[in-house]
């Protein structure tokens, strides 16, 4: 395995997270608005449609994502031409995947916004539509921007599951790599060198993240 | 104006129902600052919250300048918002805002194309132009209300709603925002409506006052009237609470009110032309109006006689007073 290998894989896992990541926001940051707004508390509180698309999440996140990967199979089929081996055929599965989690972690952030905020805003006459981009999202980025972190780092722990359609990426890599070299993998540096690839890359988003939602956080600054 | 028309307010369902407001009526006349007083949980906020809809009433009207709030439909509803401004106990400031951007967010939300100038003219009359791009974590209680003033005043409202916009402040910060709600409703012709449970907030300020107990409204009027000789239970011990000392329980008082009308020392005269001995529990003047009030709480003299002089001497000098129980101020 060359350097050229190791980038090629690490860019694989970097685009799928990175790409996955921006699509299950794309589909999961409405449904978690949504999901907020019709909550109890929320703006609008609407039981039978929070319960309809709670259990929709709920359904998803509690379907283990192998099996979402292999139910998806015919559906990224239709779209891509093949359902395996290309690393774009992780894409649509791992967005189902991490789109229920998604939802839940912005309906999370945007309840952390205090009440009091959204009904002082109100009180200026401003509809829940204004409600929801002037108060609701601006006022919790910085949680929103943690959350984002947290998930891409599970997408990358998904990305494991690259292995199980051969769309590659480093920690399929890896896997692949000890299943050629099952007497000695532990003694091949290589190996190891994957490994660190792997938690360097976690560590990044994570720290990446924290420093974001810190830097626009405005909450607290010291005096 | 505001007319509040047998308002009634009830939380939660057919099976916990509570009534946090009963068949309230309440006239507010443009230009009046009135104050709103009660204890803890007796239905203040719930009452000022329905009077810009943020709570809506179980049933009964709400009337501003004549139009029922709780028949508009949303857009016009949006609209008499800008008319009814709130300030509140937390300040509620958006958080990630500037101070400038949040005194703007009301233009924002109306599309206003003069926001900013706007907002800097009101964040100057306030007294803080220096503050423009602070964050609200960045400043202290009194300057948040400050801001918070700002931002109510964006959209121009006739009316202003302050929920304990002061109890979170201390008594010096207190006195300085009060100045401000009173200038304000001097130069602009604000009408503004104070809710707290201070007597000492709302006697600065308000030329009315009501006061709420157990969802009710017990007693309503001048702040004068009202002060100077509350008459139910919950007001006199609103209005005395803690001043008199619980001691004297079952003993019998006396109250003299001075509205002013006279300038005789009328205690000095008691003692020496009257010849009675006084011994006095309580005495304060307020200025309640510009105009200067007092009253003397002192007990009953023991002998016939002497109550006879006393209340003869009085009587003359056309100062007025009442026999009290001390039970109710202790
Ligand atoms: N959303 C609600 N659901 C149920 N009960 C409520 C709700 N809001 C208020 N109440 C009840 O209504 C009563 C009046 O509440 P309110 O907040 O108006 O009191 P308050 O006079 O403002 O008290 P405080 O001085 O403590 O602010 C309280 O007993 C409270 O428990
Ligand atoms: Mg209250």
């Amino acid at each position: 395995m060359t350097f050229a290998d190791i980038l090629l894989l690490s860019g694989e896992t970097l685009l799928m997270t990175v790409l996955s990541t921006a699509l299950a926001y794309l589909f999961g940051l409405p449904c978690g608005i949504l999901l907020n707004v019709t909550s109890k508390n929320g703006l609008k509180p609407c039981k039978w449609l929070n319960a309809i698309v709670g259990l929709i999440v709920n359904i998803l996140r509690s379907v283990p994502c192998l099996i979402i990967i292999v139910l998806c199979i015919p559906w990224s089929r239709a779209w891509f031409g093949t359902g395996t081996g290309e690393w774009y055929t992780i894409l649509i599965p791992l967005t189902v995947c991490a789109f229920g989690f998604v939802s839940r972690m912005v309906e999370q952030s945007l309840a952390e916004v205090p009440a009091g905020e959204i009904e002082a805003v109100r009180s200026l006459g401003a509809t829940d539509f204004q409600l929801i981009t002037k108060v609701l999202l601006p006022e919790s980025k910085a949680s929103l921007v943690t959350g984002a972190a947290v998930v891409a780092v599970s997408i990358i722990g998904y990305t494991s599951f690259a292995y199980n359609i051969g769309a590659g990426g480093l920690i399929s890599g890896i896997y692949t790599y000890y299943t050629r070299h099952t007497g000695d993998y532990l003694k091949q540096s290589v190996f190891w060198i994957l490994i660190a690839v792997v938690v360097v890359i976690v560590q990044l988003i994570q720290e990446l993240g924290l420093k974001l939602a810190k830097k626009i956080d405005k909450r607290r600054i010291l005096k | 104006m505001i007319e509040i028309q047998n308002l009634s307010k009830a939380y939660g369902g057919a099976k916990e129902k509570f009534v946090a407001l009963h068949d309230v009526n309440l006239k507010i006349e443009d230009g009046d600052i009135y104050g709103i007083i009660g204890l803890s949980g007796a239905g203040k906020s719930t009452l000022v919250r329905c009077i810009n809809l943020l709570e809506r009433p179980t049933c009964g009207k709400i009337l501003i300048d004549g139009e029922d709030l709780t028949s508009a439909d949303k857009k016009r509803l949006r609209e008499i918002r800008k008319s009814v401004s709130m300030i509140f106990q937390q300040f509620n400031l958006l958080q990630q805002r500037s101070v400038l951007k949040n005194v703007e967010l009301a233009g924002e939300l109306h599309k206003d194309a003069e926001r900013k100038a706007r907002a800097k003219e009101l964040l100057e009359t306030v007294g803080l132009g220096d503050k423009l791009d602070a964050y609200p974590s960045q400043l202290s209680g009194g300057q948040q209300q400050r801001v918070a003033i700002a931002r109510a005043l964006m959209t121009n409202p006739k009316i202003l709603l302050c929920d304990e916009a002061t109890s979170a402040l201390d008594p010096e910060t207190t006195k300085s925002i009060l100045e401000l709600l009173k200038e304000l409703n001097k130069k602009l012709g604000l009408t503004i409506v104070i809710i707290s449970h201070q007597m000492s907030v709302i006697e600065a300020v308000c030329n009315k006052v009501a006061i709420i107990d157990h969802s009710e409204i017990v007693t309503q009027g001048y702040l004068q009237d009202v002060f100077l000789s509350p008459k139910e239970p919950i007001a006199k011990k609103l209005i005395y609470a803690g001043k008199i000392n619980a001691g004297f329980r079952g003993e019998k008082f006396v109250k003299l009110v001075f509205d002013g009308s006279t300038d005789k020392p009328i205690i000095t005269n008691i003692i020496q032309e009257c010849n009675i001995l006084l011994s006095i529990i309580y005495a304060e003047t307020k200025v309640i109006n510009d105009k200067i009030y007092g009253q003397t709480i002192f007990r009953l003299p023991y002998y016939d006689e002497d109550i006879e002089k006393l209340s003869a001497y009085l009587n003359e000098n056309g100062v007025k007073f009442e026999e009290v129980d001390s039970d109710d101020f202790c």
